[in-house]
């Protein structure tokens, strides 16, 4: 009742101050540029997680990587979404969200804008954070071509000790090499974008070779990932009208599928393919039309695998979009269709849905140091509405100072997280067929949230700045997975029914402190605090997010010398983690060069020191660096069954012709 | 207790390396960069005996550099090949060839003689030698170097030195090299100091 209340207040506030609005963008936002990626130290996309302020992250097998941003959601529900030069990704695969699977690399980035509180942002409404890629499409030069190579290794193999009796550990020679090469030719009004990009990831960590090798049964012994992705962008621009075409395709063979209700990885055939079009005409100085359409296609293929498992997946969704961008009273509104169908042999009740979205985004400056901004946003499947709103407000002291405000309630249709607790729930018994408990309760409760965002902003200086930030979320209705996991000494993997409890309520608060500071313009160094913590809630969402770190530390600096050559140095701290679900791992234990280590439910705080030196040649056109990640050789996991990461080291080359 | 307070100390060390590397060159000025290339060729062996030396013989290395002096030190590239020599059936003959990337100060002791300090990067091939086979692993390691230098003719130099390196596997390897040999100078070529700047 109360939510009720709260959500016909934002509504009729929204309604009311929605005479006089202005376009302009509001953004709470963060930016990561190109120059940020190149000093961090960073080799493959999905570490740009690791760049996000307040993001904590984990990785199984260092591909993979599942993400909290700004306490949105936990390690559950990884709904964040993706985009690129405007067009949706849709990755999500069992609520995995694999960024190593886009169509392009690190190299093709200009900037990274990172939205991590709740509102409309470029037609998407963000509830768990959107991580939005722009490259470079600029129109200079006639024919341009870049190309992006790296190849390292990990350290903490046997090296000249395999060879002696006792003492051998798993063996990586290389990690890599990522291979990518674009070209941009711009001819007329036509631009066209061709690019392709071949990666390949090799397990370092014994557990996770040996659980691989055992499941893979065609004979091959290298445990590891190789995709490749090629992708054309076509881009017609007139006067008034700007068309594009988009096509790429990611495809993995032997990708090894974790999936945390089995307790192992079940190698797979992945392929992710999206086609597109969308256009944006200017139909007059204050009002502009956006429209696309969209077809992405999930499959997840069997692969050879000692529990004859086959996830039997290919999944369509096609939507499509239509959206007034205009200088006037409603500054953005527009219509999402979408349609979602699963095709596989598994008896489904339902194999596809339906969803239609409406949106509407204002913005209404009271004086010229107030201003706010509301969004709306009604997502239906035919039977049911469900809202999301947020209202936000920026209140401007002086040139220096800003504070702003944000809050937001979204409610979540289960259609709009189709996990496997939805295809389960609709007939997907791929976990009940391969001998899994796989228990739910029917009918799936619709999840919402509500949140509350408090940020003071201060350029105390051209050479300071201070961001200070205070949230609180609270989550009612979650659907959570609850497992006991024992190990399993013949498979080397982990067993355990898997249970959805429905109807988790939480909350959490969440302070945290940024502090940037550019001594000259060759010197700039970050710091970034924060602390976060589940307040009240049911037991299973505390334990939940007792495996999200409490605190986050991170630095980072950048220099530039001489004959352009850059220097960055970036540390992480991450502090220790505790999950419940695998106490009864305790104890068990694995062997590595003659030494046993144990598992453990409780993991140690991680301290990562990254560094990377560049070199620029031939007038910036050539760029060699050397990329030291783990400099200090801690030894870390971030997962209690996943692999653990040792020093290692990277050569980059790229050029840009 | 001595374990950490020796990580400690390392972490501060390679901490301390880097700030004031990186803070001299924000000062540092000079008109010399890339203007010479020193070339050297040393000869050498290893010194002390560790749990390495239960398996494998002392090496005996080969080592050659370039070095190119920068804003402020020098930066070098090395190439390396050491020999090691399985002690009968408890392991196999290894040959390593180490290519290295590095960074290193000169200081003058006297008119013609300097003491030359530096550390680098180095990335280990080894040829492992099986009886019908040979397999490689690829390794890293950091390595610090020492050398007096005496230039006893035109741009030739005498140079004796030592070399303490860590290679990083699960049981880190560490060796401790002697190295004597001679090094030539001469004007960096134009073309070079076009690339490299």
């Amino acid at each position: 009742m109360i939510i009720k209340h709260f959500f016909l207040f934002l509504f009729s506030y929204w309604m009311v101050s929605i005479s006089g609005f202005i376009n302009s963008d509001i953004v709470f936002s963060q930016i990561i540029t190109k120059n940020d990626i190149e000093n961090s130290g960073i080799v493959r996309i999905s570490e740009v997680l690791l760049l996000i302020d307040d993001s904590r992250v984990i990785s199984h097998e260092g591909f993979t990587w599942k993400a909290s941003i700004n306490g949105l959601s936990s390690y559950q529900n990884q709904n964040w979404i993706i985009k690129i030069d405007d067009v949706r990704y849709y990755r999500n695969l069992f609520d995995v969200n694999n960024l190593n699977m886009l169509p392009i690399t690190l190299f093709d980035i200009l900037y990274v804008e990172i939205f991590n509180v709740p509102g409309l942002c470029n037609s998407e409404f963000v509830e768990s954070g959107m991580i939005h890629f722009h490259t470079d499409r600029s129109v200079e030069s006639k024919n341009k071509y870049s190309g992006y190579a790296v190849i390292g290794s990990e350290t903490g193999d046997g090296g000249p000790y395999n060879t002696v009796e006792n003492h051998s550990s798993p063996n990586v020679d290389k990690t890599g090499p990522i291979l990518s090469i674009r070209n941009k030719f711009n001819v007329n009004d036509f631009q066209i974008i061709t690019s392709f990009i071949g990666h390949s990831h090799c397990f370092s960590d014994s557990k996770l070779r040996k659980r691989n090798e055992y499941s893979i049964t065609d004979g091959e012994t290298w445990a590891g990932i190789k995709r490749i992705s090629p992708s054309l962008t076509i881009i017609k621009r007139a006067e008034t009208i700007q068309h594009e075409l988009n096509a790429n395709f990611s495809y993995s063979d032997k990708y090894p599928f974790f999936l945390e209700s089995l307790g192992r990885e079940i190698p797979t055939y992945s392929t992710f393919s999206n086609i597109g079009y969308k256009n944006e005409k200017i139909i007059s100085s204050k009002r502009k039309i956006k429209s696309s359409i969209q077809y992405s296609f999930n499959q997840l293929k069997k692969y050879p695998n000692i529990y004859n498992f086959d996830f039997d997946w290919n999944l369509h969704i096609v939507t499509s979009t239509l959206e007034l961008e205009q200088q006037n009273i409603i500054d953005r509104i527009g219509v999402i269709a979408e349609y979602d169908k699963l095709n596989t042999d598994y008896q489904l009740h339902k194999d596809h849905f339906f969803l239609f979205k409406f949106y509407c985004n204002s913005r209404y400056f009271i004086n010229d140091k107030f201003e706010i901004d509301a969004s709306l946003k009604i997502v239906t499947n035919k039977k049911k509405y469900v809202p999301k709103t947020s209202l936000s407000q920026i209140f401007t002291i002086d040139n220096h100072n800003k504070i702003l405000s944000s809050i937001s309630y979204i409610s979540n249709l289960p259609e709009e997280n189709p996990n496997l607790l939805y295809w389960s729930k609709n007939g997907y018994n791929l976990l009940e067929v391969n001998g899994f408990d796989y228990i739910f309760e029917d009918p799936i409760q619709s999840e919402s949230k509500l949140t509350y965002d408090l940020i003071f902003k201060s350029n105390y200086n051209k050479y300071f700045d201070i961001t200070l930030n205070g949230k609180f979320r609270s989550f009612q209705n979650l659907n959570l997975e609850k497992q006991s996991y024992t190990f399993n000494n013949e498979t080397f993997s982990f067993d355990s029914p898997t249970e959805i409890i429905s109807g988790i309520n939480g909350k959490i608060i969440e302070i945290s402190l940024r502090l940037k500071q550019n001594i000259n313009q060759n010197f700039n160094h970050i710091f970034f605090f924060s602390y976060q913590k589940s307040v009240k809630g049911d037991d299973l969402f505390i334990s939940n997010w007792e495996k999200i770190p409490q605190n986050k530390f991170s630095y980072q600096c950048n220099l530039s010398l001489f004959n352009d050559i850059e220097i960055g140095i970036i540390f992480n701290y991450f502090s220790k983690t505790k999950w419940s679900n695998y106490n009864q791992i305790e104890g068990e234990s694995y062997n590595i060069s003659s030494q046993e280590i144990f598992y453990t439910a409780s993991l140690k705080a991680i301290k990562t020191t990254n560094i990377k030196i560049q070199k620029k040649f031939l007038n910036k056109k050539i760029t060699g660096s050397l990329i030291v990640q783990n400099l200090f050789d801690e030894n870390y996991i971030y997962h209690p069954i996943g692999a653990s990461f040792d020093l290692a080291y990277f050569i980059q080359i790229s050029f840009d012709i | 207790m001595i374990i950490e307070v020796r990580m400690i100390l390392n972490k501060t060390f390679i901490l301390f390396y880097i700030f004031s590397f990186c803070s001299v060159l924000l000062f540092a000025k000079t008109n010399e960069v890339f203007s010479t290339i020193e070339f050297g060729f040393e000869a050498g062996s290893e010194i002390t005996e560790n749990r390495y030396h239960e398996y494998w013989d002392k090496g005996i290395s080969i080592n050659s550099f370039a070095i190119v002096p920068y804003y402020y030190g020098s930066f070098e590239l090395g190439f390396q090949y050491t020999e090691y020599k399985a002690k009968e059936n408890k392991a196999k003959d290894l040959e390593d060839i180490s290519i290295s990337l590095g960074w290193g100060k000169s200081i003058p002791i006297f008119k013609k003689v300097e003491l030359y300090n530096s550390v680098s990067f180095v990335n280990h091939i080894m040829k492992i030698i099986y009886t019908s086979e040979i397999s490689s692993e690829s390794e890293i390691s950091l390595n610090i170097n020492s050398q007096v230098k005496y230039n006893f003719l035109g741009n030739y130099k005498f140079i004796a030195g030592i070399k303490y390196s860590t290679m990083y596997t699960f049981h880190k390897i560490n060796h401790s090299f002697y190295f004597i040999g001679i090094s030539y100078s001469i004007n960096t070529p134009a073309f070079i100091k076009r690339f490299l700047q």
